[in-house]
Order: structure tokens, then C-alpha cells, then sequence
């Protein structure tokens, strides 16, 4: 099939979360996940 | 296709210092990317076409470029031809046009065909001329069509199985820069506009 002209300028979700600031909250609830993850580990670990 | 990512590392700051900015972010983008588009359709109707190319129909790349817009969720703005005429490709890059009914290209002799608006004249076709010419007159080799005119024989079309075609116009380049030129020129604008109309 013959290729048509086609032109695209695009913002990638990187940029547009960076922008928006959507980054740093995913990366704060990442950070309370993982706290959780390792707090939940520790009280479900059984004592010696 | 040809995709351009654009470079936001400098509206970080604005973002992030003005009250109220974040939220206004994506409809901003959207406004860029349809504005550079659209300037860029025009570019290519009124520039670009006419500079490295001889028009015959004034109307042509206007009929044919059809743009996408960006959304607020979709921030991807698309510049297109509507037509589907894979010759704007081919001057865009480059290419080899080869034959899609026939088995080889008919190329008319660029001294003797009078081209319009709509390509060679019914009349200068291959198939009106071998129709139309006495066969005491007509000549057709494996090198091409003659017509035996003023006591010789004149080429009027030439077989090829296919034709190399250089890369003609700036179709990419000139996207490529007006897209860029605008984002860098109207964030201040488009930003503060987006700030008026902002609901809080």
C-alpha cells in the first residue's frame, strides 16, 4: 500500500505529567506503597 | 509518517511558580499544537508547494490537507492529505514510482506534452494517439511510442518500468520548523489566555 503524507506533532504523558505535576504525586504514592508493602512484611513476619 | 516530539523542558518553571498553572497545562498544549498545525498547513499551501513546485491547479494542496486536531486528552495533532495521493510522499522523501495498472510507465517527452491542471490532455494520451494516428505513421518499439511526422520519427512517449523521483519539496523541514517556531512564540500567549479563562 502506498504511504500517504502524514505529519504529527505530539506532547508525550511524560511531559504533560511533568508539567501538571501529576509526576511527583505518582512518585509520593509510590513512596507510601512501598512503606506500606514493607510494614505490612514486618508485622505479618512471625517473632522468634 | 514523520513525528515530532516537542521539547517542554522550558515551561517546567511556569508550571510549577504560578498558582493554578498545573491544571491549565493540558489545555495550553492543546491550543499550541492546533495553532502550529494549522500554521503549518498554511505554510505548506502557500510556501512550501509554490517553491518547488509548478502549479497548475491553484486549489490542489488546499483541497487536499486535512488536519487532525488535539485534544485536551490527546495532546496529538495530525497534518494529513485527505486525498490519499502517494506523489506528495514521494516529493516529500523520495522514491521509486513504479507502474499500478500497467506493466510499465508511459513517460510523455517533456518538450512535446502540454500538462494542465489535471495532468496530460485525453487527447496526448498514449491511447488517443495510437487511435488517432494513420499505422503508416505509428511506431511502437520497446523503448516507447514514435509518430513518424516532417519525414521522421518523433518520440512522444518513452516505457519505463520505473522512474526514479528525487526528493523535491521541504514538505518535512518546514513542518518540523514552523511546529517548533510556534511553540517557542505563543506559550506566553496561549498560557496567559488560558489563565484568563481559567474556573476555579
Amino acid at each position: 500500500m502506498a504511504t500517504k503524507i502524514r505529519a504529527v506533532a505530539s506532547f508525550t504523558t511524560a511531559q504533560l505529567d511533568k508539567l501538571t505535576g501529576r509526576d511527583q504525586e505518582q512518585q509520593k504514592e509510590k513512596e507510601k506503597q512501598n512503606e506500606q508493602q514493607v510494614h505490612d512484611q514486618r508485622e505479618g513476619a512471625p517473632s522468634k | 509518517m514523520f513525528s515530532l516530539e516537542l521539547d517542554t523542558s522550558e515551561y517546567e518553571a511556569f508550571a510549577k511558580n504560578i498558582a493554578g498553572a498545573s491544571e491549565q497545562m493540558p489545555f495550553v498544549l492543546m491550543n499550541i499544537l492546533n495553532e502550529a498545525v494549522f500554521k503549518a498547513r498554511t505554510t505548506w499551501i502557500d510556501f512550501t508547494w509554490p517553491r518547488n513546485v509548478m502549479i497548475r491547479n491553484q486549489a490542489f494542496m488546499s483541497a487536499a490537507l486535512r488536519v487532525d486536531k488535539a485534544t485536551k486528552t490527546h495532546l496529538s495533532a495530525r497534518l494529513f492529505d485527505s486525498l490519499g495521493r502517494d506523489f506528495l510522499q514521494r516529493l516529500a522523501v523520495g522514491g521509486i514510482d513504479r507502474p499500478r495498472q500497467h506493466r510499465t510507465l508511459a513517460i510523455p517527452l517533456k518538450s512535446w506534452v502540454q500538462r494542465t491542471a489535471r495532468g496530460v490532455p485525453r487527447s496526448q494520451s498514449p491511447s488517443a494517439i495510437i487511435s488517432n494516428t494513420p499505422d503508416r505513421a505509428l511506431r511502437i518499439t520497446d523503448k516507447g511510442l514514435f509518430v513518424g511526422l516532417g519525414g521522421r520519427l518523433n518520440l512522444r512517449y518513452s516505457w519505463k518500468d520505473q522512474a526514479t523521483q528525487p526528493k523535491l519539496v521541504e514538505f518535512y523541514e518546514d513542518f518540523s520548523y514552523v511546529v517548533n517556531e510556534t511553540l517557542r512564540t505563543s506559550f506566553g500567549e496561549q498560557f496567559m489566555r488560558a489563565m484568563k479563562t481559567a474556573r476555579y
